[in-house]
């Protein structure tokens, strides 16, 4: 059974009492995520309109310039360099005026077809074939599989995640601290110089307590990183496919007295959305499988923690799955709880293909009939 | 006023299950009596993403039909259309991400807009998935 929608009619012509019932042109509108309260083709109209200006604009400004060279004698090298100016707004215009004409055109899915086509194309000197199979919207498995393991095949690389929080926490505690050692100096200054500012002075406390809290936590997390050692996990074979049954190796070292380790493998959803002008990124974990899990032991640095593990991946679950805005992301996660510490938790991201790699059907490229 | 037109989808298979590599086959048409004037249709076979998150979508077939005076363009006749499936992305219920694929009709036409209609099917046999509760890892004391 088909579903109809149709879009919104445009009339050949309008009686006196439907055009007095249109509602009338807003100068404001509401944006509701990436849904407006005004009619699609007036921004697109508008943008039109500015496309052409700039193509316009940069016209006028080229035929002014080489006016301007071909009349002077002496005109020197500056009209040349500007000219640049002109030309730059005469290619954006141009492009947004194509791309304008293009989406007004076209449909959302011949637009999509095309651009399809366009990347299905073969670059001479770019080699057509990859090495592994390439499936539409599984991630490649290249990242994974290029460190060879010593128990078993290969060895995960460890999700970066982690090491941009250090980063980041670096940065702000660098920045925040050199701005407020700026006024600190100016403060202790004064004082030194018998003239102290009470109130900059008491003003300063607040931003020095956060400051030596940023370099808290940053210590912290430098400590953590460093103190729990290293995590190792080798698996078997990669990519995995649906419910296959894969063998898998952990290995932790560092000091430490562990209340309690697991091994998982998780599956995780993920959602980027817009709201308002923000864009924001939501997680959902849909599948949770305790692989090993070992409690109240200690590791020397002499002697790391080492286990084997097998999984079995459900054979009615979802594929790795990756869009510009949603994934479905598959990962064997090490957690646990520490004496010291308190918990921690490392991300080794896998691939999971929809079948085994040898039986794959071949990836049909997009076909377009008539476009 | 134009009415919109009907658009009938109809798939070879009723069940609407395909497996990664099937042939999917169907044809649509529109229906009444009177040929109606229809400048271009397009056929689109294709996979989108609802949920939570931002619509992604791709192209996996597409077929356009235009009007031509030499040969015009009569839908009330069945068009066929045929398409190997690719191996992936399976079709998905999930928690805030989700995977559809459909085939979709779109009709462009002097008078109105245009008009569409679409017809879902399932490629894969993937469970709906269901949420983990955030504490159910630790192990008791």
């Amino acid at each position: 059974m088909a579903l109809v929608r149709t879009a919104t009619g445009a009339m050949p012509s309008h009686s006196f009492r439907e055009l007095a019932m249109l509602p009338r042109p807003r100068l404001f509108v509401k944006k509701r995520g990436t849904r407006r309260t005004g009619a699609p083709w007036v921004g697109m109209v508008a943008e039109g309109f500015l496309s052409a200006g700039l193509l316009t604009v940069g016209g006028l400004g080229l035929y002014w310039l080489i006016d301007h060279v071909a009349s002077v004698a002496d005109a020197g090298r500056w009209p040349w360099f500007a000219m640049l100016i002109p030309i730059a707004l005469i290619v954006y215009g141009a492009i947004a005026l194509v791309g304008v004409l293009w989406h007004s055109a076209a449909s959302t899915e011949r637009r999509a077809a095309v651009v399809q086509m366009a990347t299905d194309w073969e670059l001479p000197g770019a080699d057509a074939r990859p090495a592994r199979p390439v499936l539409p919207t599984v991630p490649p498995i290249d990242a994974v599989i290029d460190s060879a393991g010593v128990r078993l095949a290969y060895r995960l690389p460890i999700d970066a995640a982690p090491g941009w929080v250090s980063f980041t926490m670096a940065a702000v505690c660098l920045t925040w601290n050199t701005l407020v050692a700026v006024f600190v100096l100016k403060v202790i200054s004064l004082h030194r110089d018998g003239h102290p500012n009470w109130l900059l002075t008491w003003l300063m406390l607040p931003f020095v307590m956060a400051g030596v809290w940023t370099l808290v936590a940053l210590v912290r997390q430098v400590l953590l990183s460093t103190a729990i050692g290293t995590t190792l996990i080798e698996v078997s074979q990669h990519p995995f496919y649906l419910g296959g049954t894969f063998h898998g190796f952990v290995s932790q070292t560092g000091r430490l007295r562990v209340r309690w380790l697991q091994v998982q493998l998780v599956c995780e959803e993920q959602a980027i959305y817009q709201q308002g002008t923000d864009t924001r990124r939501a997680t959902s974990r849909v599948y949770r499988a305790v692989l090993l899990s070992q409690r109240k032991f200690e590791i020397e640095p002499q002697r790391a923690f080492e286990a084997s593990f097998d999984l079995t991946l459900p054979d009615s679950a979802m594929h790795s799955f990756a869009s510009p805005h949603n994934a479905v992301m598959w990962s064997l996660l090490v957690c646990g709880r520490l004496a010291r510490w308190g918990s921690f938790e490392r991300r080794f991201p896998i691939y999971v293909y929809p079948l085994r790699v040898t039986a794959l059907p071949p990836s049909a490229p997009v076909t377009l009939a008539g476009a | 006023m134009t009415t919109p037109p009907i658009i009938r989808i109809v798939l070879d298979s009723p069940s609407g299950h395909y497996r990664p590599g099937d042939r999917l086959a169907g044809r649509f048409l529109v229906e009444g009596t009177q040929m109606r004037t229809v400048r271009s249709a397009e056929l689109s076979v294709l996979w989108y993403t609802a949920g939570k998150g931002e619509e992604d979508f791709a192209v996996h077939h597409f077929e356009r039909l235009v009007d031509d005076v030499a040969k015009p363009l009569d839908l009330r006749v069945p068009h066929r259309f045929s398409t190997l499936l690719p191996p992936s992305p399976l079709s998905y219920d999930g928690q805030i991400v989700k995977v559809c694929w459909c085939v979709r009709v779109r009709l462009f036409m002097p008078h109105v807009q245009e008009a569409a209609a679409e017809l879902p099917f399932r490629l894969g046999s993937v469970a709906t998935a269901s949420g983990v509760a955030a504490d159910e890892s630790e192990p008791l004391p």
